[in-house]
């Protein structure tokens, strides 16, 4: 089920705000692990059992790594809980990569199995990963509570497209939270705000990706509007999807960790990560990078460990080498920054700095974007003029105008223009003002977002592949 | 202060979730949405097999959408921010230019147009040996609108050529002069048959036929509101239309007989103004095989047309110079049968067909 879906915003979630706020408080987290479930079996019936071994399995082993904590058996415990959680992971997601990669260099012809991917398999098992691990680390203790854990893992708001919530993020307010106006109020205005980006911008930009595929009379620039197109797509899709489950998170009392920080206002691509996909990097760099020694080891090794980092980056959002390739991609200019461009970068204005975050992340998305090598290096030679395509076209310029407005939103957009403005007037004496903005806010995505996916638009979420 | 602020924001989110909902529950369900033409979607059968196959979540969101409460005013809404907040220049294969409303078809389909032509070369060699065969291209609204609009559109008389270098005729009749943006109704995809008496008489003319008409020749009948394929598509407010039809006692006094329904028909019919597609008052327009008889006719010289829907307006204001036309579309006829239902024996033949129709030429049989 999507949030951007009717069947989400009008049967599903009146029925289970509802049932959670008339239960008593203690019949809270088993109310949302039944929505939970039923949410993910109405989208994965099958795959739903998985789920819940995934959940059973790291309950179990996080309830014994702690009662032989500090001998051997728990630290097999931890290696038995990664091996089933990375073996799920493995099997659903990256089989059919690993048949295909063989087949290809032993010039084999093995089946694939094309089994389909579970939806947010890459999310939740490494939450209970992460869980399992922090037990193991002693940074927490097992949950005792079969029904808190599977709310933990389950919970709908960020099952199946994150923001990767860790036990550490929420422990407390699993065993106990309060409903609170301003918790619901805010959660209401963050998920209004993720429900325009998601369906007023990101499906729109969608489209213009979708149709540039299509259409004849490719340009230069075209290339590189749908570039920049498919970059504010992905941007928006997912920081949409992130503040919806942020936003349903606090609705019902839970505080979970922000995923994006406006990240093409970032000053270099160190930055830039700093500032999208956070709880992903936070993940890598607390799971793999520091346990390979981060930065304190001598140079080699550290260059070693960011491209060991950026190489399972680059797998955890596909099993095909484009992403591979992109991850890479990154490793390797967070590597050159280190060696000298953030040295350079500081000698030059701030614009040139955001011109070469920019192009690199434009770059960068255009590879994540392509669905096989040939068009990875047909787009990026069009962009940059060795394909001998003309440098615009009718075309290109039908599209620009038909698209300029939106494409202009959702540059604004994308910088915090908006909340500074907002932060002002809240300060000064039109503060009043906000009483009245908000509610028509509110009303109008919800009226404006119902139209659009109530005339059939393009609204698939990016995320939900990984 | 801080605790009103946030209720107004609960109230107002969970108000219009509510209506919404309990107005969904309330709501009898609709078969059909003659706006856009469609069956719309019944709850969906729920079984094992629907649900574990996802079946059932499918069809049950198909469902929520096509069942939706005020559903056409959601969709004119979003029309209107495409369009009007937005400004995009088309939407849903749709775009507007002062009023005019047609659809988005950039790229011309060399493919599927060969394989039309394909179709009436087949027919041609199989049944018109005898007969002298002409042919016409209707352009659609697109390619006055493209000059008008200076939007993208694919080159109109590129398809010309590549018609005229594969059919097996050398007699084109060009009706491209004859025709302009306001021939065309602005909802629909449609001529207005008041205006494309020029369209008939350059026909005519092109067949070696003397006689030729004016709109005095005619009693202008007009039939209201009439609201066009893409009013429905679009879901926008736009100004309803009138559906124009030339009557004299010539057209009048002709008899239609159609090979799918039983008896004498009328030329036009009032009573099909109210069909999902108004444009059948012309010859209730989708037939497959059609008989226009003129008992009134001073010469016996018969037509075949093999048309699309554009032609059923056109005949009319072209009967009079013959004895009998017979119309034949080869969307709802496959070409092996013809001959049970005609009797090809040295007619003059005319293929004419839009644009449209020989971009998306597959649909031929």
């Amino acid at each position: 089920m999507l949030f951007s879906s009717i069947s989400f915003l009008y049967v599903f979630l009146p029925i289970v705000c509802f049932i959670y706020f008339i239960v008593p408080k203690k019949l809270r987290n088993l109310t949302l692990l039944i929505a939970s479930l039923f949410f993910y079996i109405y989208g994965e019936p099958v795959y739903t059992l998985l789920l819940v071994f995934s959940s059973l399995s790291d309950f179990i082993h996080a309830k014994f790594i702690y009662k032989y904590a500090d001998t051997k058996k728990s630290k097999y415990l931890l290696i038995s809980s990664l091996i089933i959680n990375l073996g799920m992971l493995g099997f659903f997601k990256y089989i059919d990569f690993i048949i295909i990669s063989i087949n290809n260099i032993f010039n084999l012809n093995v089946e694939v199995l094309n089994i389909p991917l579970p939806i947010g398999i890459s999310f939740f098992t490494f939450q209970t990963m992460s869980y399992s691990i922090d037990v193991y680390m002693k940074r927490v203790k097992p949950q005792r509570s079969l029904v808190n854990m599977g709310t933990f893992v389950c919970l709908f708001p960020q099952l199946i497209a994150g923001p990767i919530v860790r036990y550490t993020d929420i422990e407390k307010e699993l065993d106990n939270r309060s409903v609170r106006l301003d918790m619901i109020s805010n959660g209401i205005k963050r998920f209004a705000i993720g429900l325009g980006k998601k369906v007023m911008i990101a499906n729109l930009m969608g489209e213009f990706c979708a149709m540039f595929r299509l259409v004849e009379g490719k340009s230069v620039v075209f290339y590189w509007l749908y570039a920049i197109a498919f970059s504010l797509q992905i941007f928006f899709d997912f920081a949409g999807y992130s503040d919806m489950a942020i936003g349903l998170g606090s609705i019902f009392g839970f505080k979970f960790p922000e995923n994006f920080n406006y990240p093409f206002i970032a000053s270099s691509i160190t930055d830039f990560w700093r500032r999208w996909h956070m709880t992903l990097s936070s993940w890598f760099k607390d799971y793999v990078y520091i346990p390979l020694g981060g930065n304190r080891v001598s140079k080699v090794k550290w260059y070693r460990n960011i491209f060991i980092v950026w190489f399972l980056t680059g797998l955890w959002h596909g099993a095909a080498l484009n992403f591979i390739i992109w991850g890479l991609f990154f490793g390797l200019i967070l590597v050159l920054e280190k060696l000298f461009i953030l040295n350079l970068l500081q000698k030059v204005k701030p614009l040139f700095r955001h011109l070469y975050v920019i192009l690199i992340v434009l770059i960068s998305f255009v590879i994540f974007n392509a669905s096989t090598m040939t068009q990875l290096m047909n787009d990026l030679r069009s962009m940059f003029m060795f394909n001998n395509l003309p440098f615009i076209t009718v075309e290109t310029i039908y599209y620009f105008k038909s698209y300029i407005v939106i494409l202009l939103v959702a540059l604004i957009l994308s910088t915090p223009i908006v909340p500074i403005i907002t932060n002002k007037i809240k300060n000064s004496k039109y503060q009043n003002i906000t009483l009245l903005i908000e509610p028509i806010f509110i009303a109008l995505v919800l009226i404006v977002t119902t139209a659009s996916l109530i005339d059939g638009s393009f609204n698939p979420f990016l995320y939900f592949r990984f | 202060m801080n605790n009103k602020k946030y209720l107004i924001n609960i109230i107002v989110f969970f108000t219009i979730i509510a209506f919404f909902s309990f107005g969904f529950l309330l709501k009898e369900t609709d078969e059909f949405s003659a706006s856009e033409r469609r069956a719309l979607q019944d709850f969906p059968t729920m079984n094992i097999d629907t649900i574990v196959s996802g079946k059932f979540t499918k069809q049950y969101e198909k469902y929520l959408l096509d069942q939706f409460m005020f559903r056409d005013g959601f969709r004119g809404i979003n029309s209107n921010v495409r369009f009007n907040l937005l400004k995009f220049s088309d939407y849903n294969n749709l775009y507007m230019n002062n009023d005019y409303i047609s659809n988005f078809e950039p790229t011309m389909d060399e493919k599927q147009i060969k394989y039309a032509i394909s179709r009436v070369n087949y027919v041609i060699d199989k049944y018109l040996q005898d007969s002298e065969i002409y042919y016409s291209i209707i352009p659609d609204k697109n390619y006055f609108m493209h000059e008008f609009n200076n939007t993208i559109s694919y080159d109109y008389h590129e398809l010309e050529k590549l018609v005229s270098d594969n059919i097996n005729s050398d007699n084109y009749i060009s009706i491209f002069d004859d025709l302009s943006l306001d021939s065309y109704y602005k909802t629909d995809l449609h001529w207005d048959q008041s205006k494309i008496i020029d369209v008939a008489n350059t026909l005519l003319s092109g067949m070696d036929n003397p006689m030729f008409s004016d709109i005095n020749n005619y009693t202008v009948n007009t039939l209201q509101p009439f609201n066009g394929v893409y009013y429905g598509q679009l879901g926008m407010n736009i100004d309803s239309e009138s559906l124009l039809y030339l009557t004299n006692d010539a057209i009048e006094n002709c008899v239609v007989t159609s090979a799918e329904i039983n008896g004498d028909l009328k030329i036009y019919d009032d009573n099909d103004f109210n069909n999902v597609d108004s444009y059948d008052v012309y010859l209730k327009g989708a037939q497959a095989v059609l008989e226009i008889t003129n008992p009134n006719s001073t010469n016996d010289k018969e037509l075949i047309i093999f048309r699309d829907s554009f032609t059923s307006s056109l005949t009319p204001l072209m009967i009079e110079s013959y004895s009998k036309i017979t119309l034949l579309d080869l969307r709802y006829i496959h070409s092996d049968i013809l001959s049970q239902y005609v009797t090809f024996d040295g007619q003059d033949v005319l293929f004419l067909y839009s644009t449209t129709i020989l971009n998306n030429g597959a649909i031929f049989k």
